[in-house]
């Protein structure tokens, strides 16, 4: 590498003038980061990546995934939390990390001061699955299955604090089963683990478990969704089962430092929105097993509170005893 | 499942104009990260995404993939030239490729990586299209017990990497595991020694060690030297291609490589990161032949081995992304997200439903290590004329390179504090003679090893001997016992002659 | 103490010491048991045993006959101190140093200061042309990392910037 002559070499530098001064208000101006606190693969990480790509092509600048996994979303989520809330970072919240898991890690952070909720973006329901080998033919089979095994049942989810965890540890609590949790990093290694039949159940979101069902490699037992599902009307759900009080959505969502601006949430708002009623967006949900709801950014901060409202007494109840 | 047909139908659609381009692009950019060290693919990958996104599938998948052997490649030249790794996988070529360098055989050391890595390329390229799916079964043999009695083989084959003294090997892997451990703890989420610092509560980054301890470490050391003591890259570099000699040493090194890397490759999460270990290991343990040099001070097979190895397993680290939709690293991860954006679900279908996609892709990575080769062999010669710029010249170069690379992984300060602790961390290492490149196996292995183990007793409710009782776990353990005693035989037997001698 | 090896005696000294600091460190986390692992369980496990190999490794360097003492030799002060130094103030200018109330001074301005400090590692200083080094970095790194990878790094002074 030759090194350019003195006087060559100055007239480069004298050509790096600096840039003006950025104004605030025409956010985005450089590139956003979108904070995923889960491993890349899951149905936080495609909404992420589905929803960067939209903003993108939209506002016409880069909006970055950046996957922070750990904790059922809290790692993640601390980070965005303490960033400026100028817009430029933002993370894929959700039921898991922002509803179950603060009430599981004490000290991590308050959900609803501490952030500020953009925007809904949607989710799967959770399906309650055991690998085609397990001699359970339906949902009602299973528990005779747990309770004939002498040291109870393995069974695994996305990780502590995540909606697959809670509702299973429900499952168990209220039926006193002899279940133990097998902690993993995401739905993808806990996938891998029940193909290969290390652990026999598991419950996760249908759209990580989907393309096995298909494949006729994982039984689908039961869904946590209002109402049976059009593609698999012979599954129940876990309402009619009679376990109402597990029926929900594993939402994601949007959200961002505490104190943006009300115009700027809005801003991102109205442009979420377009994009999951988008022709785009549809097909995705299709793909994955999903559904979306509309609300505008007050609306969707008031659901979140209501979701915490609901789940909290849930939570608790099985944390009381000492681990 | 005609093969040939496969195959054809995928060089049908990856040898377009287009997407030649494509993967040039890619190939291009990809080497000009991987040459940058500390800027990884990953973060190049996550920015360049967005503009995947305009293209069609095929394409942009070619793209990424490019970008991702460029890195590679271009990972393995820093790691030979300043004795930089940019990733895990250059940590050992660092150990054979830069003592090459030192002696002016900075030439054959590179054209031994960039050939060893073709050939495992295409060997790789091979078995991930004939054995996509058998091999996903033995895969799922592999559980957290039989994972974690991997690592201990692995760890021990560690042992082998250092030159000198082997408990003190065991003590630097030992170092690195605990080191690996800081940081918060997946499972609890407890944050480990972090010391109440918001940074230290991810951990150390693997890029931070390396920069520091090899990086500033080796500089540190070098200046320390007197003038006439200090090997800097003699001026006198002897030849840009390996000598037919050199030629016959590396082909069967390769071809260790090659398998052992293919099957390592298969394992989804942890199997790619140790190839280029085991490979290493492995030929370590292989006689030298006559007239060539120890390993650890410039042996172009140390350099040949884990290149194969860790290109190969590169390529097989597609099938569990492939067929099972599980990524085996982050980079994988980021073409799930690509191909899920496009609307193709990764995963056994794949094959059946985009037949185009998947053989295009296939095609396309036998291209990318064909157009690195073409790239990369001529810019060797450029390489060389880097290394005669005056070290006073090189080495701030060299500093400044290792922070920003560091910085731009997080944009934080702080990162570049923990590169000049490791820097000095690292020079202290170099002064007590004991080596790096087991640390940061034990580093990179840590947090995993925990992770399989504590998840293996908690499958056996707390029983150990679930470590033995199941065969393929008991196996690897066998061998992993069997390599320490090898291993340590000529220590036990030397220290046993000078006993004897002093009597 | 007839030390045999001096680069064994103080590594297992460091061993040792990082050991047992771990282990110690490590039981201010909930321990578990073997079919429950608490974060505190492996890091105890590691920690104890490295400070056990660490003093057999002191042990052996007191034991076993080396050629020469093994001696670690001289340490090299002045690379350390300004290669480090050189560190520090990049990443001081860079980003700024809130608890001094300095501001970020960029990309260039650390450049500089690292390339001036740490040039005095070496064994020859000529300010010419170690400014000329610095500004060939400087526009090397300016068109590769800011404009052609698009990272974002802060490259002038804030108060140029705003």
């Amino acid at each position: 590498m030759k090194f350019l002559p003195i006087s060559a070499a100055l007239i480069a530098a004298a050509a790096l003038v600096p840039h003006a001064a950025q104004a605030q208000s025409d956010w985005p101006s450089k590139p956003v980061r979108i904070v995923v606190p889960y491993s890349p693969g899951g149905s936080a990480d495609t909404l992420g990546r589905f929803i960067a790509k939209h903003l993108g092509e939209a506002f016409k600048q880069s909006f970055v995934v950046d996957n922070k996994a750990g904790a059922g979303g809290i790692i993640g989520s601390q980070l965005v939390a303490k960033a400026p809330p100028d817009g430029y970072t933002l993370v894929v919240s959700g039921i898991g990390s922002h509803v179950i898991a603060p009430i599981e890690t004490p000290n991590s952070f308050d959900p609803m001061k501490d952030f500020t909720h953009i925007a809904m973006l949607g989710g799967p329901p959770l399906a309650v699955i055991v690998n085609a080998e397990v001699p359970v033919k339906d949902f009602k089979a299973l528990t005779p299955y747990i309770n004939a095994m002498p040291k109870g049942l393995s069974w695994g989810s996305p990780g502590a604090g995540t909606h697959g965890h809670l509702t299973g540890e429900l499952f168990r609590a209220a039926g006193g089963l002899n279940m133990v949790h097998i902690n993993y990093k995401g739905a993808g290694p806990a996938v891998a683990d029940l193909l290969g039949n290390q652990i026999q159940a598991a419950v996760m979101t249908l759209s990580s478990a989907n393309a096995h069902v298909q494949s006729g490699k994982l039984r689908l037992l039961a869904l946590s969704s209002p109402k049976r599902l059009p593609e698999y009307p012979t599954t129940p759900t876990l309402a009619e089962l009679g376990y109402p009080g597990l029926t929900g959505t594993t939402w994601f969502s949007l959200s961002g430092p505490p104190g943006m601006a009300p115009a700027l949430a809005d801003k991102i708002n109205a442009e979420v929105r377009r994009g999951m009623q988008s022709a785009a967006a549809r097909t995705l949900m299709a793909n994955e097993s999903m559904e979306t709801a509309d609300y505008d950014a007050p609306a969707f901060s008031r659901y979140v509170a209501s979701e915490i409202e609901r789940w909290s007494p849930a939570v608790r109840s099985l944390s009381k005893p000492a681990k | 499942m005609d093969l040939i047909a496969n195959l054809s139908l995928g060089f049908g659609v990856a040898f377009t104009p287009i997407n030649l381009m494509y993967g040039f692009i890619g190939c291009m950019l990809g080497t000009l990260i991987g040459v940058l060290p500390g800027i990884g693919p990953l973060a190049t990958i996550a920015m360049l995404l967005p503009a995947t996104y305009a293209l069609p599938p095929v394409s942009a998948l070619i793209m990424l993939a490019g970008i991702y052997y460029g890195a590679q490649y271009g990972g393995s030249t820093t790691a030979i030239l300043v004795n930089l790794p940019g990733e895990s996988s250059s940590v050992v070529t660092v150990i054979d490729g830069y003592q090459m360098a030192r002696k002016g055989r900075a030439g054959p050391a590179l054209a031994a990586a960039g050939l060893g890595s073709f050939f495992a390329g295409c060997v790789g390229t091979l078995v991930l299209a004939a054995f996509a799916v058998p091999l996903t079964e033995v895969a799922f043999k592999f559980g957290p017990a039989e994972y974690f009695s991997l690592m201990v083989l692995g760890l021990i084959g560690a042992v082998v990497l250092a030159s000198g003294s082997l408990l003190k090997a065991v003590g630097m892997i030992l170092l690195g595991l605990l080191m690996g451990l800081v940081g918060t703890d997946v499972n609890s989420g407890v944050a480990r020694y972090s010391f109440d610092i918001p940074e230290l509560t991810d951990g150390i980054g693997f890029i931070v060690i390396g920069m520091g301890v090899f990086g500033y470490g080796e500089i540190i050391s070098n200046l320390g030297k007197h003038e006439s003591e200090r090997e800097v890259f003699t001026a006198k570099v002897e030849g840009l291609f390996p000598t037919k000699a050199d030629f016959l040493n590396i082909i069967p090194a390769v071809l260790r490589g090659t398998a052992l890397g293919s099957m390592l490759g298969i394992l989804p999460g942890g199997g790619a990161v140790m190839a280029a270990f085991a490979a290493y290991t492995l030929e370590k343990k292989t006689p030298l032949r006559p007239g060539e040099i120890p390993f650890g001070k410039g042996n172009i097979r140390g350099v040949a081995a884990p290149e194969s190895a860790n290109n190969a397993a590169a390529q097989t680290s597609f099938i569990p992304l492939l067929t099972l939709g599980i990524p085996p690293n982050a980079v994988m991860a980021l073409m799930v997200g690509a191909m899920t954006i496009h609307n193709i679900q990764p995963g056994p279908q794949v094959m059946t439903s985009n037949p185009e996609l998947f053989w295009g892709l296939i095609a396309s990575m036998w291209i990318g290590n064909a157009m690195l080769i073409v790239l990369n062999l001529p810019l060797i010669g450029i390489w060389i004329k880097l290394l005669t710029v005056p070290y006073r010249w090189l080495y701030p170069a060299i500093v400044l390179f290792c922070a920003i690379g560091v910085y731009s992984t997080n944009n934080n300060t702080f990162d570049i504090w923990l590169v000049g602790l490791f820097g000095a961390i690292g020079y202290l290492f170099v002064k007590l003679g004991t080596e790096p490149a087991p640390l940061l196996l034990g580093f990179i292995l840590g947090p995993m090893m925990e992770e399989n183990l504590r998840r293996a007793l908690l499958l056996s409710r707390g029983d150990w001997s679930v470590f033995v009782t199941r065969g393929l776990s008991a196996s690897l353990l066998a061998v992993a016992v069997f390599l320490l005693v090898i291993v340590m035989l000529p220590a036990v037997k030397k220290s046993r002659e000078e006993a004897f001698v002093e009597d | 103490m007839n030390i045999k090896s001096q680069k064994d005696f103080f590594s297992g000294l460091m061993f040792m010491a990082v050991g047992l600091a771990f282990a110690w460190g490590a039981t201010s986390y909930k321990i578990g048991d073997a079919a429950r692992m608490g974060p505190g369980y492996f890091p105890l496990l590691l920690g104890v045993l490295m400070a056990i190999l660490g003093g057999v490794i002191t042990f052996k360097s007191l034991v076993v006959e080396t050629e020469d003492g093994d001696k670690i030799g001289s340490w090299a002060w002045k690379p350390v101190v300004f290669i480090i130094a050189g560190n520090l103030a990049f990443g001081i200018l860079l980003g700024g140093l809130p608890s001094i109330k300095l501001p970020a001074m960029g990309l260039i301005a650390g450049i500089y200061a690292l390339t001036l400090i740490a040039a005095n590692a070496g064994d020859e200083f000529d300010l010419k042309e170690v400014l000329v080094l610095a500004t060939v970095l400087s526009v090397i790194c300016y068109f590769t990392f800011i404009k052609l990878l698009n990272l974002q790094f802060p490259v002038w002074p804030a108060f140029i910037t705003g």
